[in-house]
């Protein structure tokens, strides 16, 4: 424990809090922009991170053919070919040179620096003497913007120490809204069509969950959190736009953004998926037919059953 | 020893590996895609690396092998990744959370009239307590529940005592100032406030004056502070009024020569009279006599001496003011922060500042005598004390209990070892006749023998017994 707060208190909460302090120095005294001008250092220094991982997931793509012939192989339910199925996945991916946590490296190294500039962000502004004690242990020796320490931490109408919900008015509703917008925005520009349904499935969750997710647990951060959050999300965006082939979007049925080419590969992309899932449709509505019978069994049986269950109690009403 | 423990440890983590593969294995579903096993990877990285980079490496490999079989596991299950993302939220909030206590600042005082001490606690109680043949007895403490904290040390009026206590959730507080009866402990009076009430109250004849930050539920970009003005009756109290000022003030109100001085974050100090007339509109106007703003915020305590106040700011600079004039005034470069109160002896003042310096300037100059370093968190205010022609300074830190340092000028500032406690302290040690007496953060009074340094009794507040 004690090694553990050690290297956090040493790797994070001091760089952080002496960063954000210097940056608050230096942009005259504003310490909404400090933390999004330490947003946007942050995203900068994992720029191959992304880079990385955005080439990651391409190669996961081109991989999906070979995948799914794999899960056909191995149809059978049995321990050993489950097994089997893994390791053989795990040798493609190696072969591919596809690491699959690697994608989720980013989210993985930005978890620290959530946690990371949520105490920050508590310990720069003590609200008890305590506090005041603590963040003097966390500066640097030679850090002259101590001198700065209560820190004016309004910003744009928000005290960003505060926590969203007790912002005012049109902003604790509007923040996670627009957290969340950015965070749909975002995971739109890094899906993409694909015919295996397991990624798509993936890919529609991801969609829709994580902006939810991130809305509502903003309205529980403090507000420069929700600024820190925000602004990685935005420059995500753009790092996505440019270093993943400038992939369009499509919001309401219309694309927008993206070169020709990638429009045309995302249109090919699309019209595979629908035609995969029309068969799937098919296929799916075969097997009912296949399954109709042991299913009426069941409806039947569950009838019987309440039919007892109801002759039963009337008896029961009748005695009583 | 340790050596030996290291390897204690590694044979019953290779034995808990063991019991794994033998019972617990065989029965699960393996999900591991890896050819050596993951229990035979993390044995084999225990024995070798040892135990804390061989868990740091088994660990990589159980995300690594099971993270993305588990995420299609658990599609199959129609789980969905919130389970694996929640959990991971969870964990955040909980390391989001600060268990660490707060209060808990107040000194003991020493009510001479009936041999007794009074002390506020972290939990927000006053407490009176006596030491009847050697045992310290808790005779009663005020209120009987509460959620609250306060650093607010006990003051006297007369036969009573006046103190106060506060509670928050996020930003809306409620406060509680109580006068009690120090015999009997009765509630005289008390007056609720909505907001934290900061340490130091003064009382001037019957005058008490408190502060507090203002309302904290507004959103307002001026950090304001109050300071409430009561005026204290035979039975009860009338509302005086209050004013504004510039800036939170942490610190209280300090009492000196007929003057009630405060400073606040925002760098002001201001000089009130504490001798006004009851009659006149209470408004800053008619009460300061002197203010100014200095350049940083101030956030040490304000000590007196000899017509003259002493503060530091967060820039590190040490100030000595004079009290009739404010613009006249000296500077001494500290390079941290003070939160104790500095001590005067002789010609020289010490300042403490938190990361454990010790400077020695000259009170009329502040000129730097002399540096030392004692390398601990020193937030209480440090005492001087002498007995059997030894001369000694008592230093509460943080965590190390109460250090004592040579006050002599043969070997001044060496380390004469310490009185051992393991709670921290942020309040100052109390000499009364042989005893020590030390407030832990956490409600405990440590009674030590001031020249044998032991020991006799520890009385835990909050339980109304001796500690654990």
């Amino acid at each position: 424990m004690n090694i553990f707060s050690l290297f956090w208190n040493n790797l994070i909460m001091k760089p952080m809090i002496n960063s954000l302090s210097i940056l608050y120095d230096l942009l005259g005294d504003n310490l909404g922009l400090s933390i999004i001008s330490f947003t946007i250092i942050i995203r900068f220094v994992l720029i191959p991170l992304t880079i990385r991982q955005t080439k990651q997931m391409k190669k996961m793509q081109e991989l999906q053919p070979q995948l799914q012939a794999i899960q056909n192989k191995y149809k059978s339910k049995t321990p050993q070919a489950k097994q089997k199925m893994q390791q053989e996945t795990m040798a493609l991916y190696r072969e591919g040179g596809v690491n699959p946590i690697g994608c989720l490296g980013p989210l993985i190294i930005q978890m620290p620096i959530w946690i990371g500039l949520y105490r920050a962000i508590f310990k720069s502004a003590p609200s008890s003497p305590e506090g005041f004690v603590e963040l003097s242990k966390n500066f640097y020796s030679w850090n002259q913007s101590i001198s700065k320490v209560p820190y004016n931490t309004e910003f744009l109408g928000i005290d960003l120490v505060d926590f969203v919900q007790y912002a005012p008015t049109p902003w604790q509703f509007a923040l996670p809204v627009v957290v969340g917008l950015s965070m749909f925005i975002q995971q739109k520009f890094t899906t993409s069509p694909s015919t295996d349904p397991r990624q798509q499935q993936t890919q529609q969750m991801m969609l829709w969950m994580m902006p939810i997710m991130f809305g509502v647990f903003t309205w529980q951060f403090p507000a420069g959190l929700a600024v820190y959050i925000l602004f990685s999300n935005i420059i995500g965006i753009f790092i996505q736009y440019f270093v993943g082939g400038k992939q369009p979007i499509m919001l309401f049925g219309k694309l927008y953004f993206g070169t020709e080419d990638s429009r045309k590969t995302y249109l090919e992309k699309l019209s595979a998926q629908k035609n995969n899932d029309n068969n799937k449709l098919k296929t799916k509505n075969n097997n009912k037919e296949e399954t109709d019978e042991p299913q009426d069994i069941q409806r039947e049986n569950s009838r019987r059953s309440n039919r007892r269950s109801s002759k039963n109690s009337k008896r029961r009403s009748r005695k009583s | 020893m340790t050596i030996v423990s290291v390897n204690w440890l590694k044979k019953s983590m290779i034995q808990i590996l063991n019991f794994y593969k033998l019972a617990i294995s065989p029965y699960i579903n393996s999900q591991c895609s890896y050819a050596v096993t993951c229990s035979d990877y993390s044995k084999r990285s225990v024995l070798e690396k040892g135990i804390f980079l061989g868990l740091i490496l088994t660990f990589i490999r159980l995300v690594s092998c099971t993270f993305y079989p588990l995420s299609y596991q658990l599609k199959k299950f129609k789980l969905k990744f919130i389970y694996i993302f929640s959990p991971l939220l969870l964990i955040l909030f909980v390391s989001c959370m600060s268990f660490s206590y707060e209060g808990g600042w107040s000194d003991i005082v020493y009510f001479e009239e009936d041999d007794s001490f009074f002390v506020t606690t972290s939990k927000g109680k006053l407490h009176k307590f006596q030491i009847n043949d050697g045992i310290p007895t808790t005779q009663w403490y005020y209120p009987k529940d509460s959620k609250n904290t306060s650093y607010s040390d006990p003051v006297f009026y007369n036969s009573s005592v006046i103190s106060s206590n506060f509670s928050c959730r996020g930003k809306s507080c409620e406060g509680e100032v109580f006068q009690l009866n120090s015999q009997s402990g009765q509630l005289e009076w008390s007056i609720n406030t909505l907001t934290k009430i900061s340490s130091k109250m003064a009382i001037n004849k019957d005058i008490l004056a408190y502060s507090t930050l203002k309302n904290q539920t507004e959103v307002s970009n001026n950090k304001e502070g109050e300071i409430h003005f009561i005026s204290l009756l035979d039975e009860g109290y009338e509302n005086l009024g209050k004013i504004i000022l510039e800036g939170e003030i942490w610190t209280g109100v300090n009492f000196y020569d007929d003057k009630f001085v405060v400073s606040t974050l925002d760098g002001w100090i201001y000089i009130l009279d504490a001798n006004f007339d009851k009659t006149k509109d209470i408004n800053l106007e008619n009460l300061t006599i002197n203010s100014k703003k200095f350049p940083y915020s101030i956030n040490s305590p304000v000590a007196f001496n000899d017509e003259k106040i002493y503060f530091s700011d967060v820039s590190g600079k040490f100030y000595s003011v004079n009290i009739n004039n404010l613009e006249e005034f000296s500077i001494a470069e500290i390079d941290n922060w003070m939160i104790s109160s500095p001590v005067f002896n002789d010609n020289k003042i010490y300042v403490f500042t938190v990361n454990g310096d010790l400077f020695i300037l000259d009170s009329s100059t502040l000129k730097l005598i002399d540096k030392y370093e004692t390398e601990k968190t020193i937030v209480g205010d440090p005492k001087l004390v002498s007995y059997d022609s030894g001369e000694y300074i008592l230093i509460p830190t943080e965590k190390k209990g109460i250090e004592v340092l040579s006050n002599k000028d043969i070997d001044f500032a060496n380390s004469l070892g310490n009185y051992p406690t393991d709670k921290k302290i942020y309040s100052s040690p109390l000499v009364n006749k042989e005893n020590l007496l030390v407030h832990s953060q956490e409600g405990e009074i440590l009674f030590f023998r001031l020249k044998s340094r032991d020991l006799f009794y520890c009385l835990d507040l909050n339980e109304g017994k001796i500690c654990d």
